[in-house]
């Protein structure tokens, strides 16, 4: 660093507010630091065309993410609508990010049902084409996989699906590609004497990628109803992986 | 060479003394000389850390012309304090993987440290803990500047920190419309 950089004009009147250091890796080092609410980045962009080079470097917003990583606030949750998920902010204005930003349409004439939203992802069955999307609602980056081969034995309707997402990189955003599917489905209603249930390991690396499909048997049924899975939300995903683990 | 040889052991022996003195003299840009913790000295800054091991240090006082009395009082002051407090686990942690790590809420007595400076003091303090590389001490000041715009409207921080807003009206008024839901409360 130079030596007239470090030193600053001191303000000519009292009540002339002290200028900030002008030094780019110090604003970044204060920028970082900024709480992680939506508002924080854009309102602070609009000071001055220093603060926005700054701010909108993808560079910078990758060490932000990484900086916040576990403590970023909760902007809000989908809920399962005909029309495709819908989000629920939960935050006051001026964090409060709008239904439509968020929500996401079902194309015309295609069933959607919303599995679950994790990383920042959502995870959708479409029943009428018989694929898992996944799709960034901030981006609309969508990528579609066929479903395993078993599911499309039975008729989709009557099909109970329970899906989650998985990535090992949790500070980063990363491609859509990087993120693995887990599928937990029976083929029929579940007080049905002949119920099967089926997992399914998906790559989304790999197109219509089923990495790990199984047809459980009724043993594993039988505990897996114990432990009521069709109404498990976040744990859905390591059952899955344990009874993987369980059929080798 | 008997004479020599008597040299070169006064010559080690004042290493030595050197080495075993616990504290350092570091000098202001100008001329105010301020002792500090060698420990905590290398310990909170990568620069100091560095001088120490290479044995630049000057007993007489290390010169650091760039910082001013009143922001290397400050860095004293607060290596001191740093020396005086036990450090959590969350403070090694942060100051381990300090590009990465996940924030850290300063200490009850870093908080204390810096709201009682002034906006100049502040800023000039976070130059020097920038230039020593302390990186503790970085992450105080500049989490206590970022807290100066929480909650602030892009004019008020303008007003905090004078700092002259280049954008045209047009300009301006595009980026609200792009992201107005950010602006709903101005």
């Amino acid at each position: 660093m130079s030596e007239s950089s470090m030193c600053r004009g001191r303000p000519s009147s009292p009540a002339l507010a002290a200028p900030l250091p002008d030094n780019d890796d110090i604003l970044r080092e204060i920028f970082l630091r900024l709480p992680p609410f939506p508002s924080s980045l854009p309102r602070a962009s609009l000071v001055c065309k220093r603060w926005r080079r700054l701010l909108s470097d993808p560079r910078f917003l990758r060490r932000f993410r990484a900086f916040h990583h576990r403590q970023a606030p909760l902007l809000g949750f989908f809920i399962a609508y005909s029309g495709g998920p819908y989000f629920i902010p939960t935050l006051e204005p001026p964090d409060r990010i709008p239904s439509a930003r968020l929500s996401l349409d079902a194309p015309y004439h295609k069933a959607w049902t919303f599995l679950c939203c994790r990383h920042g992802l959502t995870l959708i069955l479409n029943r009428t084409d018989l694929e898992i999307t996944v799709c960034d609602p901030v981006t609309g980056d969508q990528r579609c996989s066929a479903i395993p081969p078993g599911f499309k034995r039975h008729d989709p309707r009557l099909v109970k699906c329970k899906g989650a997402l998985l990535c090992d990189d949790h500070a980063s955003r990363v491609p859509l590609e990087a993120f693995k599917v887990a599928l937990l489905w029976t083929d029929g209603l579940q007080l049905d004497t002949d119920l099967q249930m089926f997992a399914s390991f998906y790559n989304l690396r790999l197109v219509c990628g089923v990495t790990s499909s199984q047809h459980l048997s009724r043993l594993i049924i039988g505990w897996a109803s114990l432990a009521s899975w069709l109404r498990i939300r976040s744990t859905g995903c390591s059952m899955v992986l344990g009874i993987m683990a369980s059929l080798g | 060479m008997e004479v020599d040889k008597g040299k070169g052991e006064a010559e080690e022996t004042r290493k030595v003394a050197e080495a075993d003195r616990d504290t350092v003299t570091l000098k202001s840009s100008d001329g105010k000389l301020f002792e500090v913790s060698k420990e905590a000295a290398a310990r909170l800054s990568t620069v100091l850390a560095g001088m120490i091991a290479g044995g630049s240090i000057d007993d007489n006082g290390t010169d650091l012309k760039q910082i001013g009395s009143e922001a290397l009082e400050n860095v004293v002051d607060y290596c001191n304090k740093h020396a005086n407090s036990i450090p959590s686990a969350a403070l090694i942690s942060s100051s381990i993987s300090f590009n990465t790590a996940p924030f850290k809420e300063p200490e009850e007595w870093e908080r204390k440290f810096v709201d009682r400076l002034s906006h100049d003091a502040l800023f000039d303090l976070v130059e020097a803990a920038n230039f020593l590389g302390m990186e503790r001490l970085l992450d105080v000041t500049c989490h206590k500047i970022s807290e100066m715009m929480k909650g602030k409207s892009p004019d008020q921080i303008r007003e905090v920190f004078n700092i002259k807003n280049d954008y045209t009206k047009e300009e301006l008024e595009e980026i609200r419309q792009e992201l107005a839901w950010a602006f709903y409360d101005d």
